[in-house]
């Protein structure tokens, strides 16, 4: 974390508005991108993310300086998105297993980056028909841009179920694109 | 797969962030300190009136209370040293009893306007207290 974002927490837990307005306009984007991952439609995102800095706002003396900003803003914001949810349908947070794997990467051509692209915009359809709890896991790794203990923290759940959600998600999209090239 | 899953899901699109949103956002939080503004300045008129009233309606038992408990003096004082050195037992006995009748009187006098005086000042009291207190945890993040 830098230095003067440290200041500008600090500042802004104590109550500064410009210290504050300054994070809110640093912290938005990834926020909504992160928000947008979860939320069914833009207008629900952008209401998460605003209700999210107004709660951050109300409890801004709880905010830390000496830890990162956006795990705090992002628990927030999931926690939002989370009684968003339970008012549709209960969420099942189920415990499983554990370990990383990745699809071999190859040298780019057009025709490759054109089935990227294609492959991309397919995830992210099927990232919206994941599990909720794996959802959330994805939207905090690389929409959010959190590490994995920093997503234990967030969520409220040991490590490994992190990696475990992590690992079945992945899993499960690429069992789907696998499906789709074949 | 042409990429690896890893990489494609840190580049999976969604919608582009609505135009001013950060704006908006530090709109509607002006908004909410405006109100939160509002909402001190009138509770601090409000206790400010109560305390004057708590005031208003104590005064004169104040003045009755200071009044009784002033005319000590330091002759009286060297009186009860002495007595305390020769009888102690009796003269700690002599003194409680004497503050518990003291006590009593004031409470007599003190008449429902000033039991209605001394409530009003408790509450910008306790109002006071609990802002000094800190804000409860509700969980580990938010």
């Amino acid at each position: 974390m830098e230095q003067g974002e440290t200041d500008l927490i600090r500042r802004a837990s104590q109550g500064e508005v410009t210290a504050f307005d300054r994070l809110v306009a640093i912290h938005t984007p990834r926020l909504y991108r992160l928000v947008r991952r979860m939320a069914p439609d833009w207008a629900e995102a952008e209401a998460l993310v605003q209700e999210a800095w107004l709660r951050a706002w109300k409890h801004r003396q709880r905010c830390s300086p000496d830890k990162p900003f956006f795990p705090w803003l992002a628990a927030i914001a999931l926690n939002l998105a989370r009684d968003e949810w339970r008012k549709r349908q209960p969420l099942d947070f189920a415990d499983v297993g554990d370990s990383i794997d990745l699809l071999p990467a190859e040298a780019a051509s057009i025709e490759v980056q054109v089935e990227a692209q294609q492959a991309r915009a397919r995830l992210s359809r099927y990232i919206e028909e994941l599990r909720p709890e794996w959802r959330i896991a994805i939207a905090l790794r690389y929409d959010g841009g959190l590490e994995y203990a920093e997503i234990a923290a967030v969520v409220g759940i040991p490590l490994n179920t992190v990696r475990t959600h992590l690992r079945r998600a992945r899993e499960s999209l690429r069992a789907r694109l696998e499906a789709d090239d074949a | 797969m042409p990429e690896s899953l890893e990489r494609l899901l840190r580049e999976v699109p969604t919608d582009p962030m609505p135009a001013r949103l950060p704006a908006r956002v530090q709109q509607r939080l002006a908004g909410v300190r405006a109100a939160e503004r509002r909402r001190r300045w009138l509770l601090d008129a409000a206790l400010a009136a109560v305390t004057l009233g708590g005031v208003v309606l104590l005064w004169p038992q104040l003045v009755q209370i200071g009044a009784q408990a002033s005319g000590g003096s330091p002759a009286s004082a060297e009186v009860w040293l002495v007595r305390a050195a020769t009888a102690p037992a009796q003269t700690v006995l002599e003194t409680l009893t004497a503050a518990i009748e003291w006590t009593g009187r004031l409470t007599d006098n003190l008449g429902i306007a000033g039991l209605a005086g001394g409530i009003l000042l408790t509450i910008p009291l306790f109002a006071w207290l609990h802002r000094l207190m800190p804000e409860m945890e509700e969980g580990a993040l938010a």
